[in-house]
């Protein structure tokens, strides 16, 4: 079981909320103790009272804090399927009602679905034009994803998918090495934008007619995800599409709103209601 | 709810889940989550093998779904699986365990978080150590566990690692896990 306990969880939530004003204690518990292990361990911290130390004494750890609670590893274009049908009719369907449509990649994977997002761009749609936004909660978090690389780790992985969904396993026109590392080719990136997001995602600055926020709802209770939703809805346009993580569940959500609908049961993507 | 069997493995465990299965009556009582490494990529094919043959349901959890008695659940690809203080579901993309993920270690150390003693854990076949520590646990929580034993074992690293670990409750074969886990139910 996680080694960082309850009650030492409960504590580092209460000093990140009295000293920063973010409430994590809508988080789904068992995930946060593991991710505070991994950050114990790999801070060299010896005890979960020394990190409640470190988070309120230390800016620059409390950045870290959030980067830690934000990333997980993950390769290129995970679930191969949600992203073929994204290239093949999900992208389609915003650029005939939308000459340069808005979208959201809310993205917790290193930039690894940022990523999968602008090669699914510029493989279906070279001519066309979006506005692609990304939002970070930690100044490190986003600036490992502006790097745009290719985490090492998922680079067999990510090579794979590549291939099934770009049906080419050829990195080179999309990709640049520098020191054996993979970088993003910064025509395919320089106008991608940012914001900063907070774990309600309440002040989101814009609405978007596409929302990619994979795999992040399963961080939190059921309570709070009805409320992140509730937020997502409300910065999504009318007809707007929204793509969940395979596995994620809002049954409950969908009971009780009248404004999102089922558009694929099986890939979990959702519309926004018109009218 | 009574008790929760969590049974890990890994290479040369899938047929040895398919013989579990296949002999468990229809009115089975205890919830069974299966946790074993597969392709992370490939979502479809294993959870319609393991139906063949099998009286009783078959299911991936979705995240926050509730964990019912009579049900197998398998841990789906790719996404690590977590048992929480309510008796529910909860999924994670966090980082690999023991370069899986799933991890069994994590299925098992948070199923005996929440079910103490009355976590089950069967450790299969298996190529890497994942599980021995989430099967210390429920040992440690006062849990059974069963091991198979590792001259049966098609790849005995995993069982292996277990016993080596701690004393497990019952080390045998497959027919003895078998037995075991059906006298369970009774």
């Amino acid at each position: 079981m996680p080694r960082t306990s309850i009650a030492h969880t409960r504590n580092i939530i209460q000093a990140v909320k009295d000293k920063y004003g973010y409430d994590f204690s809508m988080y789904s518990l068992t995930s946060l103790r593991y991710k505070l292990d991994r950050l114990i361990s790999g801070s060299f911290i010896s005890y979960p009272d020394m990190l409640v130390q470190q988070i309120v004494e230390n800016d620059r750890f409390f950045d870290e804090f959030l980067y830690r609670i934000m990333a997980s590893e993950s390769a290129l274009f995970r679930d191969r399927e949600v992203w073929s049908m994204l290239g093949t009719v999900y992208l389609g369907y915003l650029f005939r009602s939308h000459a340069r449509p808005d979208i959201w990649i809310g993205d917790a994977s290193y930039g690894a679905d940022l990523q999968s997002f602008l090669l699914l761009m510029h493989h279906y749609y070279p001519e066309r034009k979006v506005n692609v936004y990304f939002s970070w909660m930690s100044e490190k978090y986003r600036d490992i994803i502006l790097e745009m690389r290719l985490r090492p780790g998922v680079i067999t992985a990510s090579r794979e998918n590549f291939a099934e969904v770009m049906k080419s396993d050829d990195f080179n026109p999309y990709y640049e090495t520098h020191n054996k590392s993979y970088h993003l080719r910064s025509e395919i990136w320089k106008e991608t934008q940012n914001f900063r997001e907070y774990p309600d995602q309440s002040g989101i600055p814009q609405k978007f007619h596409l929302i990619v926020y994979r795999n992040r709802l399963l961080s939190f209770s059921s309570d709070y995800q009805n409320l992140v939703l509730d937020n997502i809805v409300n910065a999504m346009h009318p007809g707007a599409i929204l793509v969940l993580g395979y596995k994620e569940n809002i049954d409950e959500y969908l009971e009780s709103s009248p404004n999102l609908e089922v558009a694929d049961g099986s890939e979990n993507i959702y519309k926004k209601k018109r009218g | 709810m009574n008790k929760l069997i969590i049974i890990g493995g890994s290479a040369g465990s899938f047929r040895i889940v398919k013989e579990i299965l296949s002999k468990l009556p229809e009115e089975y009582p205890l919830p069974l989550i299966i946790c074993l490494h597969r392709l992370r990529d490939a979502r479809k094919g294993f959870l319609e093998a393991l139906e063949l043959k099998t009286r009783i349901p078959v299911r991936e959890p979705r995240d926050k779904e509730k964990i019912l008695a009579g049900t197998a659940w398998l841990a789906p690809a790719n996404y690590h699986l977590m048992i929480e203080y309510g008796y529910f579901f909860s999924l994670s993309v966090d980082e690999p365990v023991n370069h899986s993920r799933p991890a069994i270690d994590i299925v098992m150390e948070t199923a005996a978080s929440v079910f103490r003693s009355k976590a089950v854990g069967v450790l299969l076949s298996g190529a890497n150590m994942d599980g021995s520590a989430g099967m210390h646990m429920i040992h440690k929580q006062g849990g059974k566990t069963v091991v198979q034993d590792p001259s049966t074992a098609e790849i005995r690293t995993m069982p292996e690692a277990a016993i080596k670990l701690f004393e497990p409750g019952l080390i045998t074969d497959p027919e003895g896990i078998i037995d075991f886990i059906l006298n369970l139910g009774k």
